[in-house]
C-alpha cells in the first residue's frame, strides 16, 4: 500500500504564502456535516457574565503553525546526542559550546535556538511552557489530513467542526451581548473555529468596510441600513449584524492601537495578527476565542535554523509572542489569557539531502499565559532520538496526545466540562499544565 | 442612435466579449431606456424572465433577447444543445492557459500553482462569459455534487474538471458516476488510493452512497458501506508525472479484495476483480433512491428550495425512463408550467452574486484575480476550495450573513476601483437622469422586475441632476440592494 503518494509539498508552500489555508468554509455549512450531537445553545444570562465562571474564564488565542513545524529546532534537545548524529548540518550547537549560534539553555536538556531568545524571559517568569514529543497520533504525513484531524479534535474525516468551535458551541457566552465570540484573524474560517456561534474570519480589520468614497459613506450606510431594514428578516438581521460589526471594528481602531507595557510589534503578518488579538482582548467586547495562522514551516529544503528561513520564522514567532505577552501583561490581562501554539506534525529527525527535513510525527506545543505552569519543558518522558526509539524508524514519538493539552485548557481555563463533545471518544489525561 | 451604437462598439475594451453588445436590429431592452430620452414611463410590458434567471449565472440583455425570440421551449432547447452554441470569446480567453489541455507527462513541466489557478480562472471566466450558461450551471451543480478539494488533489483537478465533470455534465448520470469513480481526482480526494485489501479505507464508499447516489436516507446498513469499500480496493491511478500514463485510472489486482461481498442484499461473487466496483456503480445508477435524490437536488438547484413530492417523483421518473439522461431531467424540471408555478426566489451564493453583478453590468474583466482574492476568498466560495465532500451548500441560511463583502465590492466596482474589473458606466446606463438610470438598472439587473419599493429607494438616492460619481454610486447600491441577493 505504501505507493508513493503523488501529493508533493511545494504546492503547500504556494498556498500558505497566499494565505489560502483554512480558507473557504462557512461555519454552519461545514457544521452540517457534524454529528447531530453538536447542540444549539441558547443561554440567558442576567448579568451578562457567565454565572459559573464569570471573569475567571480565560480568553484563548490559538496559534497554528501551518506546514509542520520542526520542533527539534524550536525546542532543541541538546541533551540527546542522537540529535547531533541525525542532523550534522542542521543541529543547533550545545549551550556549552563555543559557537556563537549555540542554544540557550532552558533546563539542562532542552534549549531555545538563538532566534527564539526573546522567549527566554517568559520562560524564566514561569509563564511559558513547552510540551515536547506531543502531537496527533494518526499516521498520516499529509498536511491536509493532519491539520484536519488536529483542528477537528478527532480522527474523523467527516467531522467538519473544530475543537474550539465546539467549545464555544457548548458553553454560554461570557458576555451575552457579545456580537462576536470567536474571531479568526485569517482569510476564511479555519476548521479549528468551525461550528462556533457568533464567529467571523477577519483577514484584515481595516478592510471590513463598505467601499466607495468617504464623503458619501454616511449616506450610503443609511441607505443600506434602511433598505435592508425593510427587507425580509434574514437579510435585515444580516445587515444589522454587518453594521454592528463595522462599528465594533471602527471602535477597536486597530490602526491607532497603542500596546501596553511598552510592547512593540513587528510589521510582519504574525505580529499584526497578535496585535489584533491583543486589541480584541483589551477592548473587552466579549470575544472569547481568537485564532491566528502562521504559515511557512514546511522546510524540506535549506531549512536554516541558524540563519535561514527557519530562523527567520522562529524569530517572528518569538517576537510576536513576546510583544503580545508584554502588551497583555502590561494591560493587566495576563491571568485571563492563554495562548496555545501548535502544528500538524514535527519533522523527520534525520535531515534530508537538501539541508531540510521531511514530514515527521511528534512535535511541540507551546503554552503562554499567567495560569500556565511554565518555566519547564514537559515531555512525559522523553522518547529519545536513537534509531530504535523513533516512531516508524524515523520520527520523534508522541508521549502526550495533543488532546490532553487542549482538553486541560478547555476544562480548567475555559470552564467547559463537556469534553466528550469537544474531543469525542477520547478520555484525556490532564498533565497539570495549567492552574485549575 | 445609430451613431451612438457605432461609438459604443468602437469603445470595446479588452476583456469584454463582443457578445455583450446588443444586436442593433433587436428590440432589446426595449422597455423605455432609449438613448437620449428620459424613459420616465419605465418598462411598458413585463416579461416573465424567470427561466433566464434560473438557467444562467445572471440576467443579461443578450439572454433576454434570445428568450424573447425563441420562447420558453426554444430557449431551453437552445441551451440544452450547448455544443451547438459558439463560444468564441471564452475560447479566446482560455487560450492563454497552458495547463487546461495537458495530459500525461505534460504535467511534469507544469507547476502545481499554474494548474490550480488556471482551473479556477477558467471556471470563473466561463461562468462569467460563456454563452453556454445552462451547461456552466450544470458544471457548477456537479462540482458540488462530486466535490473535490484542489488543495488536496492539485494537478489532478485539471483532469477531473476537463475529462470527468465537463465531459459528462449534460450527458448520462451513470456515465458520469463511473467516470468519477475512476477519476484520479476523486480517488485521491477520498483516499481510495490507500484502499487495499490488507487495509481497507471506506472513505470513498461512504460518500459514494451518502453523497453521490442513495443519500443519507438510503437505508443501507453499515455493513454495506464496508463491503462497498472492499469492492473498490485496488482502484487507484498512475501517479508518476514523468510517465505518459500519469493521471490514468489503474486497477491493481494484487491489492483487490476478491472475497465475496454483499450490497443491498445482492451478492457480489468472489474473484470479480475490477467488476466488483463497476457492479456497485451500476447498481447505484439504477437504484430508485439515486433517481429520487438527484431529482430533488436538481429541482433545488434550478427551481425551488422545497420541491413537492409530485415534482420529485416526476423528475425521478424521467431519470428512470431515460437511464439517467441529464438533459431529459432538465426538460422535465424546467418546463414552462413548472417555472411558472414553482420558480420561487433562491438565494445567490457569493460566486453567483458576483457573476450576476458583472454580467448585468457588462463588466470588462481582463484578469480575475481581484475577484478571487478580493471577493471569492473572503466569502468562502472560491471554486474547488471547499474542503468537505458535501460541496458548497445550496441553502440560503448558510450564506445570507456575509453581506459586507458584497456591499464593499459593489461600490468599489461601480466606481471602477477594482483592479482589472471595469464597468463602462455611461455606455451601460446611457443616461444621467435619475429615473433613466434607475429604469435602466431595473432592466439590466432584473429584466424589469426590480421590486417597486427598492426601486423607489434607489431613485431617492439620486438628486435631480446627479454627478457622474453619484450615478456610479447608485449603480453600486443597486448591485448591493436586497432583491439582488436572490434570483
Amino acid at each position: 500500500m505504501s505507493q508513493k503518494r503523488y501529493r508533493g509539498c511545494n504546492e503547500y508552500e504556494e498556498l500558505s504564502r497566499r494565505g489560502f489555508l483554512g480558507l473557504t468554509a462557512k461555519a454552519a455549512a461545514l457544521a452540517s456535516m457534524a454529528p447531530s450531537w453538536v447542540p444549539l445553545t441558547k443561554f440567558v444570562d442576567k448579568d451578562g457574565r457567565d454565572r459559573f465562571f464569570g471573569q475567571t474564564r480565560d480568553i484563548i488565542v490559538s496559534v497554528y503553525l501551518r506546514g509542520g513545524c520542526d520542533s527539534l529546532s524550536t525546542c532543541v534537545p541538546f541533551g540527546d546526542p542522537n540529535y547531533y548524529t541525525a542532523r550534522p548540518n542542521l543541529a543547533i550547537p550545545r549551550p556549552d559550546s563555543s559557537s556563537p549560534n549555540k542554544a540557550i539553555n532552558l533546563n539542562g536538556f532542552f534549549g531555545l535556538p538563538p532566534a527564539m531568545q526573546p522567549l527566554k524571559s517568559l520562560y524564566d517568569a514561569g509563564d511559558l511552557l513547552v510540551v515536547h514529543a506531543t502531537g496527533s497520533n494518526d499516521d498520516t504525513r499529509s498536511h491536509f489530513d493532519a491539520q484536519h484531524f488536529m483542528e477537528a479534535g478527532d480522527y474523523d474525516k467527516r467531522l467538519w467542526t473544530g475543537w474550539l468551535g465546539r467549545h464555544l458551541a457548548t458553553i454560554g457566552p461570557v458576555n451575552a451581548n457579545a456580537l462576536l465570540r470567536g474571531v479568526a484573524l485569517t482569510y476564511g474560517m479555519p476548521l479549528t473555529l468551525e461550528g462556533a456561534p457568533r464567529a467571523l474570519p477577519l483577514s484584515n480589520l481595516t478592510d471590513y468596510n463598505f467601499g466607495g468614497m468617504d464623503e458619501t459613506l454616511a449616506a450610503r450606510r443609511q441607505w443600506l441600513g434602511e433598505t435592508y431594514g425593510a427587507a425580509d428578516a434574514a437579510l435585515k438581521v444580516a445587515a444589522e449584524n454587518t453594521l454592528r460589526t463595522y462599528d465594533l471594528l471602527k471602535d477597536l481602531n486597530i490602526d491607532g492601537y497603542v500596546p501596553a507595557g511598552g510592547a512593540t510589534y513587528g510589521d510582519d503578518d504574525f505580529a499584526w495578527s497578535m496585535k489584533a488579538a491583543a486589541a480584541f482582548i483589551r477592548h473587552d467586547v466579549g470575544v472569547e476565542a481568537l485564532h491566528v495562522d502562521f504559515g511557512g514551516w514546511d522546510t524540506h529544503e535549506y531549512e536554516g535554523p541558524i540563519d535561514g528561513q527557519m530562523a527567520n520564522n522562529m524569530s517572528l514567532l518569538a517576537n510576536g509572542l513576546r510583544a503580545f505577552y508584554t502588551d497583555i501583561q502590561g494591560a493587566g490581562y495576563i491571568n485571563r489569557v492563554i495562548v496555545v501554539v501548535m502544528s500538524e506534525f514535527g519533522r523527520v529527525v534525520a535531515e534530508n539531502g537538501s539541508y531540510g527535513t521531511d514530514h515527521g510525527h511528534g512535535g511541540a506545543m507551546w503554552l503562554l499565559g499567567g495560569a500556565v505552569r511554565g518555566g519547564r519543558v514537559y515531555t512525559n518522558g522523553w522518547p529519545g532520538l536513537a534509531p530504535g526509539q523513533l516512531w516508524e524508524g524515523q520520527d520523534l514519538a508522541i508521549t502526550t496526545d495533543y488532546r490532553d493539552v487542549l482538553a486541560e485548557i478547555v476544562q480548567k481555563r475555559l470552564g467547559n466540562t463537556q469534553l466528550s463533545q469537544i474531543f469525542p471518544g477520547y478520555a484525556p489525561t490532564f498533565r497539570n499544565l495549567v492552574d485549575a | 442612435m445609430r451613431a451612438a451604437k457605432t461609438a459604443r462598439s468602437r469603445s470595446k475594451v479588452a476583456g469584454r466579449p463582443p457578445e455583450w453588445e446588443a444586436k442593433p436590429d433587436a428590440a432589446v431592452g426595449g422597455t423605455g431606456e432609449r438613448e437620449g430620452t428620459d424613459p420616465a414611463s419605465g418598462p411598458s410590458a413585463t416579461v416573465d424572465f424567470r427561466l433566464v434567471h434560473r438557467i444562467t449565472y445572471g440576467f443579461t440583455e443578450d439572454e433576454a433577447e434570445l428568450f424573447r425570440r425563441l420562447g420558453h421551449r426554444g430557449y431551453l432547447e437552445y441551451h440544452l444543445n450547448h455544443e451547438a452554441i459558439r463560444d468564441d470569446y471564452v475560447d479566446y480567453r482560455l487560450a492563454e492557459f497552458v495547463s487546461l489541455n495537458a495530459t500525461g507527462s505534460d504535467f511534469n513541466n507544469l507547476d502545481w500553482w499554474t494548474c490550480v489557478h488556471e482551473t479556477v480562472q477558467a471556471h470563473v471566466l466561463r461562468a462569467l462569459f460563456s454563452k453556454r450558461q445552462l451547461y456552466e450551471r450544470m458544471v457548477e451543480f456537479w462540482c458540488d455534487h462530486f466535490n473535490v478539494y484542489v488543495n488536496k488533489i492539485g494537478k489532478l483537478n485539471t483532469l477531473y474538471q476537463r475529462d470527468v465533470i465537463r465531459r459528462h455534465a449534460m450527458g448520462k448520470f451513470p456515465d458520469l458516476l463511473m467516470a468519477v469513480a475512476k477519476s484520479p481526482g476523486m480517488l485521491e480526494y477520498l483516499d481510495n488510493t490507500s484502499n487495499v485489501s490488507s487495509r481497507p479505507n471506506e472513505n470513498y464508499a461512504r460518500e459514494l452512497l451518502e453523497l453521490h447516489t442513495l443519500s443519507i436516507d438510503g437505508g443501507y446498513p453499515e455493513d454495506d458501506v464496508l463491503d462497498v469499500g472492499r469492492c473498490f480496493t485496488g482502484w487507484t491511478y498512475h501517479w508518476d508525472e514523468a510517465q505518459p500514463n500519469f493521471g490514468q485510472f489503474h486497477f491493481d489486482p494484487s491489492s483487490h479484495d476478491n472475497a465475496r461481498k454483499y450490497f443491498l442484499g445482492i451478492e457480489i461473487p468472489s474473484n470479480g476483480g475490477i467488476r466488483d466496483g463497476e457492479r456497485i456503480i451500476e447498481i447505484l445508477s439504477a437504484h430508485p433512491k439515486t433517481a429520487r435524490f438527484l431529482a430533488k437536488k436538481l429541482l433545488r438547484h434550478f427551481l425551488t428550495y422545497e420541491p413537492s413530492e409530485a415534482l420529485i417523483a416526476s423528475v425521478a421518473k424521467t431519470y428512470t425512463d431515460t437511464g439517467g439522461d441529464i438533459k431529459a431531467m432538465l426538460r422535465t424540471i424546467l418546463s414552462e408550467r413548472n417555472v411558472a408555478r414553482y420558480a420561487t426566489p433562491k438565494f445567490k451564493r457569493p460566486m453567483h452574486w458576483l457573476i450576476s453583478s458583472l454580467r448585468a453590468t457588462k463588466a470588462s474583466v481582463p484578469f480575475i484575480f481581484s475577484l478571487w482574492w478580493g471577493f471569492l476568498d473572503r466569502t468562502g466560495n472560491t471554486p474547488f476550495f471547499w474542503p468537505a465532500p458535501n460541496g458548497y451548500q445550496d441553502r440560503e441560511d448558510l450564506w445570507v450573513d456575509n453581506i459586507q463583502p458584497k456591499w464593499q465590492f459593489a461600490q468599489n466596482y461601480a466606481l471602477n476601483w477594482v483592479w482589472q474589473v471595469t464597468m463602462d458606466t455611461f455606455g451601460l446606463v446611457r443616461t444621467r437622469t435619475p429615473r433613466g438610470v434607475v429604469n435602466r438598472l431595473d432592466w439590466l439587473m432584473f429584466g424589469g422586475n426590480m421590486p417597486a419599493a427598492e426601486k423607489a429607494r434607489l431613485l431617492a438616492y439620486l438628486p435631480a441632476n446627479p454627478s457622474a460619481d453619484q450615478v456610479r454610486e447608485a449603480i453600486g447600491l443597486a448591485l448591493a440592494m436586497p432583491a439582488f441577493n436572490r434570483y
